[in-house]
């Protein structure tokens, strides 16, 4: 591709479809950026409230879900998109879905905000609260590589996530040992345990929708190959 | 079915730049083409693979319909047309003084955008190349108006009616009539100028089906108006603009991952 700024369509309506549809995916992925942020918040200060909230809330993450991708069905229709409007039809349908994704997560981590035996384990929360201030700030510079659509920044970003993992597995190993340390604490262990999970599955969705600013951005697919071959299709 | 082989799915179906001789039907060499003062083909070098569907897609006044005409020397017919350059048919340039125009013009057979049947009977009209050629067994000829009848989709449709006028076959009725008297004479390739752009859907996605399976016995090369038409029914699209080959490769590579910003604006509705 030469660059991809590129000029208007000649239907001025086409053009008005598909900034629709950058528009509500945008708008979407802020939605869920704010969720992510209070279910951190409602479980390190294990607000009920604040829980309840954005549990309630993922039903707006849902339907934009379905709603955005109605209107892609729609543009695939009635316009028969080719290159990089197909591209970018396909990459928005796809990143809803992993957005959606995380909005799941985050009712998961609202959920086990909504323990009460938590209280008695806040020590165990201070872990997740890192790894949760990791994921949120790895949402954003997602979502930021979104709307300037960058595939330099998606691609630094893909690899933000091999950090998050070995957050991961040094909480995981933080857990155990408090497990072995105390049985008894076995239940609220598992709580967390749930939580870390999810804020980790963050980051996997995060990675994915790099990839679909990649694939839309340079043509390439970059699913399931490794940085070396990444590299050398995105010419870096 | 899909193949989740990743090498497959790495390797095009067509590597346009490494064709072996075999492969190759046609050969485009360097050619510029002016009418007059005005050029309208200028360098144009591509490859055009053996049975496959190769489209010509571009605006108007691109070139592309020149360049198809050159392919059986149809612009000889054109005042003040001057090219240079080579086509190569099996390695033989068809520019060359020895070539015969009617032979080259036999195997390399060409259908119009508008239907034109003769004013004949519809079984006349198929058999009317071979009567050229001398042919004139009764058996010969009906065998071979069956076959290319057949073989254009239509047999069904006029079998009980072979001696009626061809004009009184709809438009894409006549169109594929037109198509088995192309294919009657067996050429080896098929140019097919806007065959569909006078036709309705129907019948165009009746012709887009033939197309498809003209491939298996004739290299097709079709210019069309219609790009989503290329995208479904060809194996390589040549993208031209004012007179360049900008880009060709096979169709996937042009409808999902172009590599030159013009063609990514003309197909996607930018170009204007």
């Amino acid at each position: 591709m030469d660059n991809m700024n590129l000029n208007k369509h000649i239907s001025g309506q086409f053009n008005a479809e598909l900034d629709d549809i950058r528009n509500h995916v945008l708008a979407m992925g802020g939605l869920v950026e704010r969720q992510l942020e209070q279910a951190l918040d409602a479980i390190a200060n294990l607000d009920a409230e604040l829980a309840q909230r954005v549990i309630e809330g993922d039903h707006k993450v849902n339907g934009m879900e379905v709603a955005i991708d109605e209107e892609c069905a729609r543009i695939i229709a009635k316009r028969q998109p080719a290159a990089s409007d197909l591209r970018l039809v396909l990459a928005i349908s796809k990143t809803i879905t992993d957005l959606e994704r995380i909005g799941d997560a985050c009712v998961k981590i609202a959920k086990v905000a909504l323990e009460k035996r938590l209280k008695k384990q806040q020590p165990l929360l201070v872990s997740l609260d890192s790894m949760g201030r990791h994921a949120t700030r790895f949402l954003h510079g997602t979502l930021d590589a979104l709307a300037r659509m960058d595939a330099d920044a998606a691609f630094a970003l893909h690899k933000e996530d091999a950090k998050l993992d070995k957050e991961y597995e040094g909480t995981i190993r933080q857990l155990m040992t408090y497990m072995m340390e105390d049985p008894r604490s076995i239940p609220e262990v598992f709580d967390v345990l749930w939580a870390t999970r999810a804020v980790e599955r963050v980051g996997d969705r995060c990675q994915n929708i790099c990839e679909y600013i990649i694939y839309y951005v340079k043509g390439k697919d970059v699913r399931h190959v490794s940085y070396e071959e990444m590299e050398k299709d995105l010419n870096l | 079915m899909i193949s989740i082989d990743k090498s497959a799915m790495s390797t095009k179906s067509v590597d346009l730049k490494n064709l072996s001789q075999e492969e190759t039907a046609l050969e485009i060499r360097n050619l510029d083409l002016k009418y007059g003062d005005k050029q309208a083909l200028f360098d144009v070098s591509m490859k055009i693979p053996e049975k496959k569907v190769t489209a010509f897609i571009g605006p108007s006044g691109c070139g592309k319909s020149t360049l198809l005409r050159c392919i059986n020397r149809m612009n000889d017919l054109v005042d003040n047309c001057h090219i240079s350059g080579e086509v190569l048919l099996h390695g033989q340039n068809i520019y060359d003084k020895k070539v015969d125009v009617a032979a080259l013009r036999r195997n390399v057979g060409m259908v119009f955008q508008r239907p034109n049947p003769f004013p004949k009977s519809i079984y006349e009209n198929v058999v009317y190349g071979l009567r050229l050629q001398g042919i004139n067994n009764r058996r010969d000829l009906d065998d071979a108006a069956e076959r290319s009848l057949r073989g254009a989709a239509i047999w069904d449709e006029v079998k009980d009616r072979l001696h009626d006028n061809a004009f009184g076959l709809s438009g894409g009725q006549q169109q594929r009539l037109v198509i088995a008297r192309a294919i009657a004479i067996e050429p080896e390739v098929l140019l097919l100028d806007e065959p569909t752009s006078a036709l309705d859907p129907i019948s165009t996605l009746i012709i887009e089906e033939l197309i498809s399976e003209l491939k298996s016995k004739y290299t097709v090369v079709i210019v069309t108006h219609n790009m989503q038409q290329a995208a479904r029914v060809s194996d390589q699209t040549a993208f031209m603009y004012m007179g360049e080959l900008v880009e060709y490769a096979d169709t996937n590579t042009i409808f999902t991952t172009p590599q030159k910003r013009k063609t990514e604006d003309y197909i996607t509705g930018r170009y204007g």
